[in-house]
């Protein structure tokens, strides 16, 4: 934990360590609202749950496998973010879309990122005694956060919902979406901070691309894709 | 000459951006010598009482916390008690994953 801290840039002001450990704890929350997960053996009980938080998922639906698999991802979801977008760094040119194509540039970072740190501090996680499954889930967990995938994600989804949950046997398919999808509510959970924690935890950072005249909002972009089609 | 498009080169502001990103994201992510490097005893957190990783717990049990209440060396500890907790959780499962604290 020390090492993904390190990663972390300090400077900016909302991809960093905090927001990590935040959407881990949002995580953790989701699956034990869910009754995936039991709270943390503490001396004072939980406060009751929210009566509006039903699980539609049954019981054991996960393994252990895929809860490991989703407090790694959401440790490791933003790790070097360097503070501005993946439009940014594809308008601007950098070596790194360069690498990654300027397809979901960042989170390919933090894949590199959690994999490399995981393979050196921790190397039993990776290991392919489990047929890879654990470093297969938790890199395509950090990839699904890029939010210009986020409309073709919802439509996924919205078939899932539509069609309904398979369980008996469960379908691994339909699992890693609602994985991916724990993932990427964890990551958006700040909208629904308090209004005081929300402004100390956003600070004053002005975002880089206007300051240039570079069209590089991922998500109106992909709003105008899709009106276009 | 209508329809001719000519290649210029990119700006100098933004190759010299490109190269700023460059260089910041290349200095944080790992690299090679930060994970050969040894964790040293100013890296260590100070020891923690039992008393305040139950107090932890108690805030990450509530649904509707959020790390940004919790400073410093206690937003590692409360990821080591969720990691632990689904460690421990997962039994036999989990077994070859558990490494022990400190290590």
């Amino acid at each position: 934990m020390l090492t993904v801290r390190s990663c972390y840039q300090p400077t900016n002001h909302y991809h960093n360590f905090r927001h990590a450990i935040d959407v881990l704890q949002a995580t953790f929350q989701i699956l034990v609202l869910s009754n995936l997960l039991p709270p943390l053996p503490a001396p004072h009980p939980p406060m009751q749950k929210p009566s509006s938080a039903p699980s539609h998922l049954p019981p054991g639906y996960f393994t252990p496998i895929e809860l490991l698999a989703l407090c790694i991802a959401a440790i490791g979801h933003d790790a070097a973010h360097p503070g501005v977008t993946n439009a940014f760094l594809a308008a601007s040119k950098s070596s790194l879309a360069t690498l990654f194509n300027d397809r979901s540039v960042l989170e390919n970072l933090h894949c590199l990122t959690i994999s490399r740190i995981i393979e050196d501090r921790w190397p039993a996680l990776f290991a392919e005694e489990d047929g890879g499954k654990m470093r297969r889930l938790v890199l395509e967990m950090i990839l699904s956060t890029d939010m210009a995938l986020h409309f073709d994600f919802m439509e996924k989804f919205e078939t899932l919902r539509q069609s309904g949950i398979s369980s008996s046997p469960v379908d691994d398919r339909q699992q890693r979406l609602i994985c991916c999808c724990i993932m990427k509510s964890a990551d958006i959970s700040n909208l629904v901070f308090a209004i005081s924690l929300y402004l100390n935890l956003i600070g004053k950072g002005a975002p880089v691309d206007s300051e240039h005249g570079l069209d590089t909002c991922a998500t109106k972009r992909s709003q105008r894709t899709r009106r276009s089609r | 000459m209508d329809g001719v498009q000519y290649v210029t080169p990119p700006s100098r502001e933004l190759i010299l951006i490109s190269r700023i990103i460059d260089a910041i994201v290349q200095s944080f992510a790992p690299q090679p010598n930060l994970l050969a490097r040894p964790i040293s005893s100013s890296d260590l957190l100070a020891p923690v009482s039992t008393a305040h990783l139950s107090h932890l717990a108690t805030i990450v049990n509530e649904w509707d916390f959020h790390a940004g209440t919790l400073e410093g060396a206690d937003l590692i500890w409360s990821s080591v008690l969720i990691l632990e907790h689904v460690l421990n959780f997962g039994g036999k499962v989990l077994l070859p994953f558990k490494i022990p604290r400190g290590t």
